[in-house]
């Protein structure tokens, strides 16, 4: 009896015109290379105290921050910035600033890296390094860096105009 | 036992009988890549090798049925563990030679999907055994935030019966 209802079923099936519906498909492979990138941005290019007097001590926007240092890097690399002074502070009759009376700290950073804390004096004969990249920080978003910055300016000082120059260094170098 | 080995063979015969031998339903690509090069974070780019299109799919069927070409990401881009979401590759048809059947989303980028996305539909007269021709070209936008790296997908497709 069964076997009877199953050929009656593959007759009506067969006949009825019912069968598997055609597909065919092909592939592709699409690629791209993507560059690394390794930037760094400075949001002001200049630090201006103005009129201090010897003795004194003076932040720039005591506040909030002055500038803000933008890094980006795609590398998946740790990373570092370094702030320097390139010779001296100098003012008029050759007198220099000690390096360590420019003064600065990270304000705020969106970085997952390390920061260093409170306010720190340049060295006198190298970089420092201000900012650790973290793990998250070499994946190509924009990391921000805030610093303000402060002068502790030696009493024994003469008058004059003093300038210096300081240089930000993005670098996979520690 | 027998006899239902004897009904299975029946009727697996019988559904090979049922399609025609000189039946044609074929899909060929006449590039097997679509590459773009180098770029950079933030950067757009696309890719039309051969003028107006960047690659051509032909498909032929002689079953006198409806039949429809899809779409899809088999593997999104990627390298390693990293990916670019697929919003920000786009696929497009140019023109269709021949085809009198329906351009689903005409003249504008659709993004990529890991789904089947319905790109042509057959007409009448597509289906009696000529060759309809769909050009496509591609387009790519590397996000601000992505590594730097060789990415790779797999893109598929797929002419089918089946809606």
């Amino acid at each position: 009896m069964i076997r009877k209802v199953s050929l009656v079923v593959v007759f009506f099936l067969s006949f009825s015109g019912v069968y598997a519906a055609e597909q065919r498909f092909q592939d592709v492979v699409a690629s791209v290379v993507i560059g690394a990138t390794f930037r760094l941005s400075l949001d002001k290019a200049s630090l201006d105290f103005g009129v201090i007097k010897p003795g004194k001590w003076i932040e720039l926007y005591p506040e909030r921050h002055y500038h803000q240092i933008t890094c980006i890097s795609n590398n998946k690399k740790t990373w570092y910035l370094k702030v320097s002074v390139i010779g001296d502070i100098v003012g008029q009759g050759g007198f220099a600033l000690p390096k360590d009376s420019l003064k600065w700290q990270i304000f705020w950073t969106n970085g997952s890296g390390v920061k260093r804390e409170g306010w720190e004096g340049l060295q006198q004969d190298k970089a420092t390094v201000i900012y650790n990249s973290g793990p998250l920080d070499g994946q190509g978003e924009e990391i921000y860096i805030r610093l303000r910055y402060a002068l502790d300016v030696p009493g024994n000082v003469p008058a004059g105009n003093y300038n210096g120059a300081l240089v930000y260094t993005m670098t996979e170098s520690p | 036992m027998k006899g239902n080995l004897a009904a299975t063979a029946f009727f697996i015969s019988l559904i090979f009988i049922n399609k025609p031998a000189y039946a044609v339903f074929e899909i060929e690509v006449d590039a097997y890549g679509i590459d773009f090069g180098f770029m950079n974070i933030g950067e757009s780019k696309e890719v039309q090798e051969k003028g107006v299109y960047h690659n051509e799919i032909t498909c032929k069927s002689d079953n006198a049925k409806t039949w429809h070409l899809k779409i899809q990401t088999i593997e999104p881009l990627k390298s390693g563990e990293d990916y670019i979401p697929d919003e920000n590759f786009k696929w497009k048809v140019v023109e269709v030679l021949t085809g009198d059947g329906v351009i689903h989303n005409k003249d504008s980028y659709s993004a990529f999907s890991d789904t089947a996305s319905l790109v042509y539909t057959s007409g009448p007269n597509d289906s009696g055994g000529s060759e309809i021709k769909l050009r496509f070209k591609y387009s790519l936008l590397i996000p601000k935030n992505q590594v730097a790296g060789n990415y790779r997908a797999v893109i598929r497709y797929t002419m089918t019966e089946l809606l």
